[in-house]
């Protein structure tokens, strides 16, 4: 069977589905970068709409909820001029006992060419690009633990503009590694981006063993020091239950990032926060605030990227987004 | 190996049960024992069909089956499966029941919670992003059902071992006398965790494919007389409930049409002997089957 890394790809190495940054050549990443640059106004919430997806229907196919990548999902498809049709199945058709192929059956009757594909099952947008009609292309919007590609799109996006080539970097990553979609999709990013320094950082309940590119610490200060990028991941509520961490308090001291902390960084080290904030737990509110993290220009930032991505996907050569 | 008859000690018959033994015939299995959560079926002329009963009933895992009643009507010995045990002292005195009838447990050992990963816990797994089941899932409940085992003096055997560890606790029970014997699936013999690469939900197993350290071992077991059976597992789901993303596939796959194959590829690699194999496929499960 193939793996998801070739299943994404044309025979002559464009982009036919989006699901992993996993194998994912140097030189697409730098494409859709390149390209979500040209989407960037000369103002930072400005986006240059352009039209070349009109006639083309996109389906938003979120089996577990979330607002925020799907609007910015929604928007971007918007504004490339497509039509697009948000499902909310996680309260329809496979609560009713539908399977995921049956669902996707029905679907694809609608004659769409893009779905954008959020689901709790690892692998269950490979599933889908594996099963569909040939002519119908898969963006994975985030599937279980496995990827979360447009948001690693998203933070190499971010970490480029601000702090240049990806390949010089040191870059630690903290937080639940283990149980993170986001942080494998960064990590294969990063690795094939050039980055030879990356840390995973946190305890040993949120560490995996093996499997994922970068060094495993699970202290703070060895794990920071000297690094340009920290990148702190959102803390889910439900580790606490899991039994994985005693609390949000004990999880702040030993692994929160503050203005002080990050002086064990690299001087002018650039945090990029999670979105949304545990003001106190990933990081405190002063280091939130301050210049030293990115939050605000993530949102449209995010929008172009995925604007890159469904462009590629969709077969858009670069030349008609002049 | 052509000649060699196959008495598989796991074969599960599945919604179609003549179409199943129709292709157990055509490769060569003369007999075939079922799980207990599965209902008694007279077999074909070319194979038998033997059945486990159920240790608690309904398998609920509290209520003693009527293991006697169980035994009269044939069965080859009681199990479990993978349902759980409420507690462990119904699992001891089940085993304890076992012992004063005479009748053979077959035991499937996996805890119950760590059992509930989908993946072996390595960097395949991990990459994949699938909830991952560590070598203990399976030798936590094996170390604990072997001291039952002792305690009680049951004649036990383990079915489907998947990791190196289980070779090793199995050679230690044996070495200080247990009466326990223990298979391995064909499918842990040829197949490795790197199988479930692109999610494929064909070798979504359980117990789960593990490392290519922990295939050798039981490679190893099997030739060294310490796992002392080969059997198929065969599982013939219904494709609704196999095709579906990985951890939501059924698991167990279908493999009575490889089992000859697949030796004969373990035998053309060295990897294990004639007379081993023929052991562990025919002697050994022909003396646990009765026949």
């Amino acid at each position: 069977m193939p793996s998801t890394a070739e299943l994404q790809l044309t025979s002559d190495g464009r982009l036919r589905h989006f699901l992993t940054t996993e194998g994912l050549p140097a030189s697409l990443m730098t494409d859709i970068m390149d390209r979500a640059a040209r989407f960037l106004g000369d103002t930072p919430r400005d986006l240059k709409k352009r039209p070349v997806l009109k006639g083309k229907s996109i389906v938003n196919l979120f089996f577990e909820n979330s607002t925020r990548t799907r609007t910015t999902f929604e928007i971007a498809a918007k504004s490339l001029s497509a039509d697009v049709v948000n499902l909310d199945i996680s309260t329809s058709a496979t609560a009713k006992g539908e399977s995921l192929l049956d669902t996707l059956k029905n679907l694809e009757a609608m004659g769409a060419d893009l779905f954008v594909v959020r689901h709790n099952q690892s692998g269950a947008p490979h599933f889908i690009a594996e099963h569909c009609t040939p002519n119908l292309a898969i963006v994975n919007a985030g599937d279980g633990l496995h990827a979360h590609p447009t948001q690693a799109m998203l933070d190499m996006f971010t970490i480029r503009k601000h702090k240049g080539d990806i390949a010089n970097l040191k870059v630690a990553i903290i937080g639940d590694i283990r149980h993170s979609r986001v942080v494998r999709s960064q990590g294969h990013a990063l690795a094939g981006l050039g980055c030879q320094d990356i840390r995973l950082i946190g305890p040993g309940t949120l560490l995996p063993r093996q499997g994922l590119a970068g060094t495993l610490y699970d202290e703070l200060r060895p794990g920071i020091d000297g690094v340009d990028v920290v990148i702190c991941l959102r803390l889910q509520k439900e580790r606490m239950d899991a039994g994985l961490l005693p609390s949000e308090q004990e999880f702040h001291d030993s692994y929160g990032m503050t203005l002080e902390r990050l002086n064990w960084a690299a001087p002018g080290a650039l945090v990029l926060p999670p979105g949304p904030i545990n003001r106190g737990v990933e990081l405190d509110s002063a280091l939130a605030d301050s210049e030293r993290s990115v939050i605000l220009d993530q949102v449209t930032n995010g929008i172009a990227i995925r604007m890159a991505v469904l462009s590629m996907v969709m077969g858009v050569d670069v030349e008609a987004l002049a | 190996m052509s000649d060699l008859a196959f008495y598989d000690l796991a074969c599960r018959l599945g919604e179609q049960p003549t179409q199943t033994l129709a292709l157990a015939e055509q490769h060569g299995v003369s007999a075939v024992l079922t799980p207990p959560d599965e209902g008694r079926h007279p077999g074909t002329a070319g194979t038998q069909v033997l059945a486990l009963g159920p240790m608690t009933a309904g398998l609920d895992g509290e209520q003693l089956s009527e293991m006697a009643r169980l035994q009269r009507s044939g069965v080859v010995g009681v199990a479990q499966g993978y349902a759980p045990w409420k507690n462990t002292r119904v699992q001891l005195n089940a085993m304890r029941y076992a012992k004063s009838l005479g009748i053979r447990v077959f035991l499937s050992p996996l805890d119950p919670v760590l059992g509930l990963g989908v993946a072996h816990d390595g960097a395949v797994a991990q990459r994949l992003g699938l909830e991952t089941q560590p070598s203990a899932a399976e030798t936590i409940a094996l170390a604990r059902d072997l001291q039952l085992v002792a305690e009680t003096g049951v004649s036990a055997h383990m079915g489907r071992l998947s990791s190196a560890e289980s070779v090793r606790l199995m050679a230690r029970a044996k070495r200080e006398g247990l009466d326990v014997t223990c298979d391995v699936a064909i499918s842990h013999l040829l197949w490795d965790e790197a199988k479930i690469e692109g999610y494929d939900f064909t070798y979504r197993l359980q117990p789960v494919l593990r490392s290519q350290d922990d295939r050798k071992a039981l490679l190893s077991g099997v030739e060294a007389g310490i796992i002392d059976a080969i059997v198929s597992d065969h599982s013939p789901w219904p494709v609704a409930e196999k095709r579906l993303p990985f951890a939501q596939a059924k698991p167990g796959t279908e493999t009575l049409g490889l089992w000859r194959s697949g030796i004969e590829r373990l035998l053309a690699e060295g990897s294990l002997s004639d007379a081993r194999a023929r052991e562990a496929l025919n002697v050994l499960p022909r003396r646990l089957l009765g026949l």
